[in-house]
């Protein structure tokens, strides 16, 4: 049994690595991605000065210092250098954004599987509740929830995972109806599989390459609903983020005095996202096949 | 043949909740266990509207897909079931295998009725009746590999550990000409042609030593050239296994070459019924005619004789009254129009479903 | 001559390289006549089909050769002029017809679609030559009122046999049009495209896998395989007196429903990949009668009798490799496919 599951480990990592072989941008999303986890996780190594580290230059605070060599992306108000700040917020992106993803993935997946194969008074009434999450505005209830509840990135990611599971739902399921009366699927039935065995081993290994198009693309939504609340201040005091410090220019109405505060996070938040759509893309590409290039 | 399949299927306890009965199942076999198919019928209710369903009197409508159909099947031999689209001919099959359940009728295997079985247990039905599909492109998993596809079933029936599946896996493989079979493990479906699919669908459904094998169109998607592969093996198997094959085809030619006797289906019935030789070289039914006189010949000069065709197929869900085939018969009277024929014996083991003859 | 064919040329690009999908092919056609391309999937047939049309692929690589319709090339033609040609002259009934209408216009609006484009005629008049077709076709008028869901596969593809004539065209092409029917409206069809051709007098190509329909309906038949014409000959002298071993066995590969039964052969092994095919025939790797020299060489298309072709370098042996390609045995080998 073990000899079996490390040929097909070992199969499933090369077949990602095909998904990505194809589609150049997905590629590059795909170090663009991984360029921020190490960011993420070697921070304190990479930034040249703490966070909120107010940095002084002959006594005096290095108050707004356009880009410099010592200051990548400038010193903020306070004197902070921006660019560790953004290297410091990218955990937070990262964090909320992988985390976000994965559980609205396992929900997505989990609801379309159930709602398209078994269909019927269950289908009809996992769809009602879709249709309930999308009746929902997405924002309105994060920052609501998350005032109810207490700003901390763990109810975030909570409030994004009860929402956002919708869209991943509704697509997997139509790929699941269509998969459900494929051959192969009857053949496990005339076997004799009952239908969780049909699920989980017919059906659900055929729909994870959308799933984690849709993993991805959530990510790139959840990073950006975490900028949205920071922005807005909502976001947790305790942790750096990128919309956090675009909060900080604009509460002082710098923008315009200090273009570098709004470049640096600004950038970081449109790589990261655009990363995870061209991730989202390329695994996208691998279930429909008629989209890949020649 | 004493293979480690049978042994092991005879030793293993099929894991089922009547020990008893499965006690007496396993008491197996050197008598010809015959599936007996009475009065068959399958009818598909047509869903209504919600408002129309609300408010109209009529009766739900039936696509009466099999409506009363009558045969057997021995073991050791193939019997074919021909016709055209829409004549019924796989939902007989998929009823048969269990995967519809009976409208009406009764089945028997072995002279016990199993009607209720073959649903309600369809777990225990499939270790004798298994299926082979027409589309070799679509009856693999894509994401599972040749032996995952081929113990499946083991696994499903708990039968054997690891090792011993394999064993059977091997048997299997060889018995399809899969050859070496172990090279083939690790393969995926979209390495492999469209024969070699094929085949491995095979040997998926032999795993489980069934007595029953539906082979629903099993050619009709593979290149000419290599049809005769999968042709050959199925009989070859029908008489190394002493299996029951019901091979449906659309192809008169195909049936004539691998059947031992052959079922015409028309709109749900069986219109005539018989050894494949006779039926070939005496047609009773007009349909049967019909049906031979419209295979084309691979001789350009070879004029056909063209049995002359009314109309077309009327909608199996408004059928007129009468014989079904009535409308489009050159010999159709009055009676054909307003009684539906009763089944005639027109030789041994012969039978037509027609009032003129 | 209506069309003639020289060393035409079809390759197409994918992610694993060049596909040479048609190669080399050549052949004519004289008005009134019918020619059937017979082979197995991915022989070519359906790209050489279209290719008359000048009907490409998007990832198209490589197009060369001549393609005259009464003397001028489709191939260099600016696309007026094509456009001239297309429909009016030469028109197709593609494969799965039924697929090819648009399902949310009417027959009706379909085929004036295609008359009027091509032909500035009124509506009235473009009805009455419509409603003839149907006549010639078997269908009923009321049909053309109707969606391409209302219409069952045999009477779909009679619609797309009207609009392939609408134009009355001197060439009509057939990309396995008989294909997913049912054995009697296959014959139904079959019938109606013969009686077409002796009404109308248009020239037809016509691409099968099924050897019977080609015998049925055409004059002329050509044996592709692997992109390359096998065998070309009249059609009597192809099914009487074939010369290629690959002839020999599609013959042998299909059941017959008359005549003693006999055991149905496979030929082993499998197309091979065109994309840098071997040197040598293509054949060869499934040819029981295969020598060395036929994997040295590319092997030419000779007359191996008048007006007979065949691209086999052991035609001389020929009464040999009947006789054997009667046998069973000369076909089971030892590997399947």
């Amino acid at each position: 049994m073990k000899d079996g599951m490390t040929k097909k480990l070992k199969f499933f990592f090369q077949s990602q690595l095909e998904v990505f072989k194809g589609d150049s941008l997905g590629l590059i999303g795909a170090i663009i991605f991984a360029c921020f986890i190490m960011m993420a996780i070697f921070a304190p190594l990479i930034a040249p000065y703490g966070p909120e580290e107010m940095i002084y230059q002959e006594g005096r605070l290095l108050r707004l210092q356009s880009p410099s060599w010592h200051h990548l992306f400038g010193t903020t108000q306070m004197g902070q250098d921006i660019f560790s700040q953004v290297i410091y917020g990218s955990r937070a992106a990262v964090l909320v954004g992988v985390l976000s993803a994965v559980l609205v993935s396992i929900i997505g997946t989990a609801v379309g599987l159930v709602s398209g194969y078994y269909g019927g008074k269950t289908d009809a009434f996992l769809m009602r509740v879709v249709d309930l999450a999308y009746g929902i505005p997405f924002l309105p209830f994060i920052i609501i929830l998350v005032a109810l509840t207490g700003l901390t990135f763990w109810n975030v990611v909570i409030g994004i995972g009860l929402l956002l599971w919708r869209t991943p739902a509704r697509v997997i399921r139509a790929q699941v109806l269509s998969l459900k009366n494929r051959p192969f699927v009857e053949a496990s039935r005339v076997l004799g599989a009952s239908n969780f065995r049909i699920i989980l081993f017919q059906i659900a290994p055929n729909v994870l390459p959308l799933t984690f198009s849709y993993t991805a693309l959530a990510m790139g939504w959840a990073i950006l609903t975490e900028a949205n609340l920071s922005f807005l201040g909502y976001g947790d005091p305790m942790m750096t983020s990128w919309g956090k410090i675009l909060f900080r220019v604009y509460i002082i109405q710098a923008m315009t005095i200090a273009w570098w505060w709004v470049l640096a996070p600004g950038l970081a938040i449109i790589l990261l996202v655009l990363s995870g759509f061209f991730i989202g893309r390329a695994y996208e590409k691998v279930t429909n096949p008629r989209l890949r290039e020649y | 043949m004493s293979s480690l399949m049978e042994r092991m299927l005879r030793r293993q306890p099929t894991g089922q909740k009547n020990e008893g009965k499965s006690r007496k199942r396993t008491m197996h076999v050197e008598q010809d266990e015959m599936i007996e198919v009475r009065d068959l019928r399958k009818y598909f209710p047509l869903e209504k509207g919600f408002l129309s369903s609300l408010f109209s009197r009529e009766r739900t409508k039936f696509l009466k897909a099999v409506d009363g159909i009558s045969f057997d099947i021995h073991q050791g031999e193939i019997l074919g079931l021909a016709g055209e689209s829409g004549c019924g001919k796989t939902t007989t099959a998929k009823t048969l295998v269990g995967l519809y359940a009976v409208t009406s009728g009764k089945i028997l295997f072995g002279g016990q009725e199993i009607t209720e079985l073959m649903v309600r247990d369809r777990k225990r039905w499939a270790r004798t009746a298994q299926y082979v599909f027409q589309n070799p492109y679509e009856s693999l998993n894509p994401r599972q590999t040749v032996l995952d596809a081929v113990i499946d079933g083991l696994k499903i029936h708990r039968i054997g550990n690891r090792e011993e599946r394999i064993e059977m896996a091997v048997e299997a493989l060889s018995r399809v000409k899969i050859m070496p079979p172990a090279d083939f493990f690790d393969r995926f479906p979209h390495q492999l042609s469209g024969g070699q699919r094929q085949r491995i669908s095979i040997a998926r459904a032999l795993v489980l030593n069934p007595k029953l094998v539906i082979a629903d169109e099993p050619v009709s998607m593979l290149d000419v050239s290599i049809r005769a592969e999968v042709i050959n093996l199925l009989k070859e198997l029908t008489e190394q296994m002493r299996l029951a094959i019901l091979f449906i085809s659309h192809d008169i030619s195909l049936i004539r070459y691998i059947c031992d006797r052959t079922a015409v289906m028309y709109l749900g019935k069986i219109v005539e019924i018989g050894p494949t030789d006779e039926i070939i070289g005496h047609p009773c039914h007009p349909y049967t005619q019909l049906l031979l006189s419209a295979v084309p010949v691979p001789d350009p000069d070879a004029g056909r004789i063209r049995v002359k065709l009314h109309g077309d197929i009327p909608n199996p869900v408004d059928l007129p009254p009468g014989c079904r085939f009535g409308p489009r018969c050159e010999r159709a009277t009055d009676p054909c129009r307003l009684y539906e024929p009763e089944r005639v014996q027109v030789g041994e083991d012969h039978f037509v479903l027609c009032h003129r003859i | 001559m209506l069309l003639e064919v020289k060393n035409l040329k079809v390759y197409y690009k994918t992610t694993r390289g060049i596909v040479q999908a048609v190669d080399d092919v050549t052949f004519s056609l004289k008005k009134g006549e019918n020619l059937g391309l017979v082979g197995e999937s991915g022989c070519g047939k359906t790209t050489a089909v279209k290719a008359i049309l000048r009907l490409f692929p998007r990832n198209i690589a490589h197009v060369s050769g001549t393609l005259e319709y009464s003397g001028e090339n489709i191939l260099q033609m600016t696309f007026d002029e094509l456009s001239r040609i297309r429909w009016k002259e030469i028109s197709m009934i593609p494969q799965g017809a039924m697929n090819a209408l648009d399902p949310v216009y009417t027959i009706e609006e379909q085929i004036l679609e295609a008359l009027q484009t091509h032909d500035k005629i009124s509506y009235p008049e473009a009805l009455q030559r419509i409603y003839g077709l149907f006549d010639l076709v078997g269908l009923e008028k009321s049909r053309l009122k109707d969606y391409p869901h209302q219409l069952s596969g045999g009477m779909l593809q009679r619609a797309c046999i009207a609009m392939a004539l609408v134009c009355s065209p001197k060439i009509i092409l057939a990309d396995e049009p008989t294909t997913a029917l049912d054995v009697v409206v296959q014959d139904n069809i079959l019938q109606r495209i013969n009686e077409l051709h002796k009404k109308i007098g248009a020239s037809m190509v016509l691409s099968s896998h099924d050897v019977s329909v080609i015998a049925e309906t055409c004059d002329w038949v050509a044996v592709m395989y692997a992109g390359q014409f096998m065998e070309y000959a009249s059609s009597r002298r192809i099914f009487r007196n074939p010369f290629h071993p690959y002839t020999f066995g599609l013959q042998q590969a299909f059941p017959n429903i008359k005549g003693t039964k006999k055991k149905l052969i496979a030929i082993k092994g499998y197309p091979p990949n065109l994309i840098n095919p071997n040197r040598g025939c293509r054949f060869a790797s499934r040819c029981p009668f295969r020598k060395e020299a036929c994997v040295a060489k590319d092997p030419p298309l000779v007359e191996v009798e008048p007006l007979h072709f065949s691209r086999c370098i052991r035609s001389d042996a020929i009464d040999e490799i009947r006789r054997r390609a009667f046998m069973e045995e000369t076909w089971e080998g030892t590997e399947w496919s």
